[in-house]
């Protein structure tokens, strides 16, 4: 079975211009098929007969609050706890508002994130508007633990 | 680079990025920081790390603004007290 693109890739860019920042997050563990299909629709410019594509390795994506380096568990990045003196409506509150700020700051820094459901076998390009409809906090959220991030840095075939 | 006379200014007038564009040495001056997130909880982001973990500093960011809690140190993010200011906080100015 492979993975189904919803709503479109489009464009990822190159770091050389700026862009080119990608971070996948997986419900689960890291699955280069995923990584595979994103790039295969992101990437169709040629360049002297090649696909003009190329990735660093390791590829670190930095932040104003975050530096996240190839393949990290989510938790080590995203840190929440389940806090005993609070109930557990305010430890969902807490939760969904550092998930949903980490979020944010990755999309307002130009990083293009990319969302893959494992158990559905879909990848969708995170928004604003998946940030805040919130189906994508509680999926995040149900998979703390075991959650995968994946940072790319994408660029020109040459520029590697 | 913002002098220190202009940060008290912009905190005085509280005409907001109270911190934005000061110095590393001023953003670390604890004094300059908590009369600045007392105006504006989330000039937080520009405090010093060192400061971003002061309890003191960052209930009197949360006191102002809850929303300050997305600045605050990972070693308070599992302090209730700090985790109940910002809730408590968000409640009121919603």
């Amino acid at each position: 079975m492979s993975f189904k693109i919803k709503g479109g890739i489009g464009s990822l860019g190159y770091n050389r211009e700026g862009g080119g920042r990608v971070l996948y997050i997986f419900n689960g563990k890291f699955d280069f098929a995923a990584t595979d299909v994103v790039v295969s629709h992101a990437y169709t410019d040629k360049h002297e007969g090649e696909i003009d594509f190329a990735e660093y390795d390791p590829s670190k994506i930095s932040t104003d609050r975050f530096e996240i380096e190839d393949e990290v568990p989510l938790s080590s990045i995203l840190v929440i706890h389940n806090v005993s003196e609070l109930s557990d409506q305010e430890n969902k509150r807490i939760a969904i508002f550092f998930t949903k700020k980490f979020l944010i700051n990755l999309l307002e820094d130009g990083v293009a994130v990319i969302f893959v459901d494992l158990e559905e076998q879909t990848i969708f390009v995170v928004g604003e508007d998946e940030v805040n409809n919130g189906d994508l906090v509680d999926a995040l959220l149900k998979h703390y633990s075991d959650a995968t991030l994946f940072a790319r840095e994408y660029d020109h075939i040459y520029d590697y | 680079m913002l002098t220190k006379e202009e940060v008290l200014k912009r905190i005085k007038e509280g005409s907001g990025d109270e911190l934005k564009g000061a110095s590393v040495f001023l953003r670390a001056n604890k004094n300059l920081v908590l009369a600045a997130v007392k105006v504006n909880g989330l000039e937080l982001r520009y405090a010093k790390a060192n400061l971003q973990s002061d309890k003191q500093v960052v209930m009197a960011a949360l006191e102002n603004d809850g929303e300050a809690l997305e600045y605050i140190a990972d070693v308070l993010k599992d302090d209730p007290e700090v985790l109940l200011a910002a809730l408590s906080s968000m409640d009121r100015k919603a």
